[in-house]
């Protein structure tokens, strides 16, 4: 038996608070930003990419008729958004979902943070119009940054709840809205609950915001968090 | 039909380039070694493509390529190098103190001595620990991955994994506090 193995980590440690401490203050280790660029250069080069695209591959006696059906499907989508959305825009679930991946993996640009007070007023330096981010309890908030969804403020920060990272974005609720989804009834709440690709979100509509919760938890988990929230 | 290596690539594992940079970048001393070091990573998952079974996790498995990686690497270096530990480079942390959230009394909590280094000096500090803790720390507490994952990756058991975080996380504490006490000496 090694040395590793004699140490019992299931016994209590009287300095648990600094196991803690530690394994959070490396958790933001996650959010540091990466230049990629030379490396993407470099790998690039020794695999090019496929030049294939899609409209390689459309002959071109049929390009006509592509184009033809693709001018209709803009026309038509606008006419419905004008007629529809009256200036609220649907919450893409793929691309939210997307979205707190590229987070999570440092993808995106994000400014380190500790507490939401402080995001609030990073995100404020960056757009004095972004959306107040309510205030969350007893979970380690780790970076913030701005989206902007169909030309809509998004406030995203990226909290750590028990070592899992939960993304929560907040948009007025007067350009978002959620999309068609199965809804849970919580306290007279309803929450949209949506899955992909393992990735749980919920979206409500509290104060006058626009929630989504999402993270790789159970929804009643995401539930509890949003019911947590204050405004 | 058989699936295009190179649309395999950049699909399925490409995504994950940036984890592999940052951790490269934590366990090199210098940024070009951490370049080296992502891109020869990048290019054996390319050239291995077909070991990697769709649908399993890809982040999981290009981290193992870049364990055997740096695992070579480190023989190489050890083999002209002599018998340098890993755990001996000098640590000189970074100018200026950041101890004022620290209380009038002198006290402060983990997170408050650990807040007051700057991600450089916590990256500086892993540096210093052995290899084998560098990597559990990495893969736990930094990339977020549960023990038994981690132990896929470090190819140990599980309980060696919860056992090599625990030690790790101290050993961390006995090289920051002091320089933390340190500092507010000096101020």
């Amino acid at each position: 038996m090694t040395n590793d193995e004699l140490q019992k980590p299931d016994i209590p440690d009287p300095d648990q608070d600094w196991q803690n401490a530690v394994k959070r203050r490396l958790t933001k280790l996650r959010t540091m930003p990466v230049e990629l660029s030379a490396l993407q250069a470099k790998v690039n080069a020794a695999i090019p990419r496929q030049r294939r695209s899609v409209i390689a591959r459309i002959s071109t006696s049929r390009m006509a008729e592509v184009i033809a059906a693709g001018f209709i499907l803009v026309v038509v989508s606008l006419g419905l958004m004008f007629i529809f959305s009256g200036g609220v825009v649907v919450a893409s679930v793929q691309d939210f979902a997307q979205f707190h991946e590229d987070l999570v993996a440092g993808r995106v640009h994000a400014v380190q943070v500790t507490t939401i007070d402080a995001a609030n007023k990073a995100l404020a330096a960056q757009d004095s119009l972004s959306p107040q981010l309510p205030e969350v309890p007893s979970e380690h908030v780790m970076a913030c940054c701005m989206n902007s969804v169909k030309g809509k403020r998004v406030a995203c920060v990226l909290i750590d709840q028990g070592g899992t990272p939960i993304t929560l974005t907040v948009a007025n609720a007067a350009d978002m809205k959620s999309p068609a989804s199965p809804t849970v009834q919580r306290n007279g709440v309803a929450y949209h609950v949506h899955t992909v690709n393992g990735l749980n979100m919920v979206m409500v509509e509290r104060h006058g915001r626009w929630i989504c919760v999402m993270g790789r938890l159970p929804s009643q988990r995401l539930m509890d968090l949003t019911d947590q929230l204050q405004f | 039909m058989k699936a295009d290596p190179t649309q395999r690539f950049y699909a399925e594992v490409w995504p994950h380039a940036p984890e592999v940079q940052r951790l490269a970048n934590i366990l090199c001393q210098d940024p070009p070694a951490a370049e080296d070091l992502a891109q020869e990573v990048m290019l054996k998952a390319f050239r291995f493509i077909d070991r990697f079974k769709p649908g399993t996790d890809a982040k999981k498995w290009l981290f193992a390529v870049l364990r055997n990686c740096r695992t070579d690497r480190l023989r190489i270096e050890q083999r002209t190098a002599g018998h340098e530990q890993l755990s001996d480079f000098d640590w000189e942390p970074e100018a200026p103190p950041v101890v004022e959230e620290f209380s009038s009394d002198g006290t402060a909590t983990p997170e408050q001595v650990l807040e007051a280094f700057s991600d450089r000096e916590i990256i500086a500090a892993l540096q210093r620990l052995p290899e084998e803790i560098r990597w559990t720390l990495l893969l736990v507490d930094v990339q977020g991955m549960d023990h038994a994952n981690a132990a896929e990756v470090l190819d140990v058991p599980v309980g060696t994994v919860k056992s090599r975080a625990h030690r790790g996380r101290n050993m961390l504490r006995e090289i920051l506090r002091p320089v933390a006490a340190r500092r507010q000496y000096d101020k």
